[in-house]
């Protein structure tokens, strides 16, 4: 009687576990883009802080010169397509935030800086070329164009090292 | 012929398994350490797909020996009928890494 008893319990647990497993994997699988898509919202709003953090210090830094001075930087990625260069289609943008975060990074010591006194090939060479290491995957940048103006404006290819 | 088409059956759900199974709680995992879990079930899958391969085979060096066997004692035959294991076991990996892709395509779809 207590070894069936004890059967029962035995059975009981098996089925728990196993709907826990089902259940977290089933779960996870209907939700996993929809926390993808909110890690994405975060990426972008920290980079959008740490962008306007910096902006707003060098703005204040600069405050009453009536100087040309530089005052944003604009960056644009130029991805390779889906499915090329071994790019992963669609789920690349937390890498891509991050790429542009960390070249951001790069000029922010230019901000608030005189727009003459900056050379545009020195400012091409600092990311022209580098290697970003963003968790499993190598990344390559490459300059393609760059406008020095008020606004940094800089166009660079993505190349996925494998 | 009924042995290697329960060999072809067995390779590819072997593989389909590995890469379906091992995704899925990559990703339960990832959402535990605050990781996005699609990201994370699409990178385990993508680099998971040799391995299936070399799962579904078996794990061991048979099929590699029963490839020399073929080409060195003219058993044309059994290096055949490994192929055809290695291609089948190829496409349930390939397979299954859909079925994470198809994920996200439906979660994009229904998120929208």
């Amino acid at each position: 009687m207590n070894k069936v008893r004890w059967a029962y319990v035995f059975c009981f647990a098996v089925g728990v576990m196993a709907g826990v497993l089902i259940g977290v994997a089933t779960l996870n699988i209907l939700l996993s883009h929809r926390i993808d898509s909110y890690h994405r919202k975060i990426a972008q709003l920290q980079v959008d802080i740490r962008d306007k953090d910096v902006r707003l210090e060098k703005l204040e830094q600069s405050l009453n010169t009536q100087k040309y001075l530089l005052q944003d930087i604009e960056v644009i990625l130029l991805l390779a397509p889906d499915g090329e260069n071994n790019a992963i289609e669609g789920v690349d943008e937390i890498d891509r935030m991050e790429i542009e975060s960390n070249i951001r990074e790069k000029y922010a010591l230019l901000l608030g800086k005189e727009v003459e006194t900056l050379d545009a090939d020195l400012v091409m060479e600092i990311v022209d070329k580098r290697i970003f290491k963003i968790g499993p995957r190598e990344y390559r940048l490459h300059v393609v164009r760059l406008v020095l103006s008020e606004t940094l404006k800089m166009w660079i290819d993505v190349e996925v090292i494998d | 012929m009924p042995d290697l088409f329960a060999g072809m059956v067995h390779n590819f759900l072997v593989a389909f398994g590995v890469i379906v199974g091992a995704s899925v709680f990559a990703g339960v995992g990832a959402v535990i350490i605050n990781r996005p879990p699609l990201k994370t079930m699409l990178e385990i899958a993508r680099s998971l797909k040799i391995w299936a391969m070399a799962v579904a085979l078996g794990g061991t060096f048979s099929s590699y020996a029963a490839i020399e066997k073929g080409i060195f004692a003219g058993e044309f035959k059994s290096t055949l009928k490994q192929a055809i294991y290695v291609l089948t076991a190829l496409s349930g990996a390939n397979f299954a890494y859909m079925v994470i892709k198809l994920i996200q395509r439906c979660g994009e779809l229904w998120g929208n």
